[in-house]
């Protein structure tokens, strides 16, 4: 049953995500916005959006401990959050599998869906090689540039906007 | 069309993650690697290929190839592997993303170019800002001084 909603959470959330998309393309390129730069924002958008969410998502269902932010160095601020960076023993098993299931369920619909459909690298690639082919090197520079550092420091930016909202400081 | 085609490839990357865990002891991110690579050569085949409909385009381009491919999930694992100091792995992740993909695109491009028969083939030249999603632009194309044809649809 877990797979099956899994399954039907990824195509939804890729279908609405890939919608959002196409609105977001047609509606940049009446206004002048050229579309690597619609296509730029979209992707960083995202970006911030799995930052924050993959903290908000964890922090609510995770309860057997095995939580990706127990990675994060400033992971520890999390430590009052039960079952997150270690197994919640006040929890019985069946909850842990039940908090288990939904977790698949919604980072299915979530991450792997939404934010996956609302985000590409197939159209970013597709624009580096026509603006290269333009001869436009230093704007595939600057879009290669603000694609990768820009994507990764969205991600830490959201993550810790997650952990400022859900987070305690620590003594 | 764009929906429609965005769950088919989001359902595929997500089976393609999924595989690459299970069936490899490869680090998380190899399977997102693999599905981007394999999004970049099919968006490179369809932009040769150039499809004139409305609706193929948003089926398969931004639909199909834009759901199999995804950011967010590389830049999350991008961000996860700075966090942890593994920069050797995230060196590798970005080198072979941006890379591989750059070079499927031109691979698709050119593949599709040499499939499709003489008379259609696109010509590869800089795209006006502004002309995407099948915008027409009256050019001359031909060969020496044979002017074959005097529309040209942006193909990307």
């Amino acid at each position: 049953m877990t797979g099956f909603a899994t399954v039907v959470g990824v195509a939804v959330g890729g279908g609405c995500g890939a919608l959002l998309r196409g609105f977001i393309e047609h509606a940049a390129a009446p206004a002048g916005v050229p579309s690597w730069a619609a296509i730029l924002g979209v992707n960083l958008l995202g970006c911030v959006l799995i930052g924050y969410l993959i903290v908000w998502l964890e922090v609510r269902l995770h309860r057997a401990g095995e939580s990706r932010l127990a990675r994060h160095p400033r992971g520890q601020r999390l430590a009052h959050v039960p079952g997150l960076l270690a197994p919640d023993p006040t929890l019985p098993p069946t909850e842990i599998a039940r908090a288990r299931s939904r977790l698949r369920v919604e980072s299915g619909l979530l991450f792997t869906g939404l934010l996956g459909g609302l985000t590409t690298f197939s159209a970013f690639g597709l624009d580096l090689v026509s603006l290269m082919q333009g001869g436009l090197f230093v704007t595939a520079g600057v879009n290669l540039g603000l694609s990768v550092l820009g994507g990764a420091a969205g991600v830490v930016l959201g993550l810790e906007v997650g952990l400022l909202a859900h987070g305690r400081r620590q003594p | 069309m764009i929906a429609g085609g965005g769950a088919i490839g989001s359902l595929l990357r997500y089976g393609i993650a999924l595989a690459q865990i299970r069936l490899t002891a490869w680090p998380g991110w190899v399977g997102i690697l693999l599905a981007n690579l394999l999004g970049c050569l099919l968006m490179g085949l369809a932009a040769g290929v150039n499809p004139t409909s409305p609706w193929l385009r948003g089926l398969a381009m931004a639909g199909f190839c834009g759901g199999l491919t995804t950011f967010s999930a590389f830049a999350l694992d991008l961000a996860f592997l700075c966090l942890t100091r593994a920069w050797r792995q995230a060196a590798a992740c970005v080198g072979l993303s941006v890379v591989g993909g750059v070079g499927l695109v031109v691979l698709g491009l050119y593949t599709a170019t040499w499939l499709s028969p003489t008379d259609r083939r696109s010509l590869y030249v800089p795209v006006p800002q502004g002309l995407r999603n099948g915008g027409v632009a009256q050019v001359l194309v031909g060969e020496g001084d044979k002017v074959t044809g005097g529309q040209w649809s942006c193909p990307l």
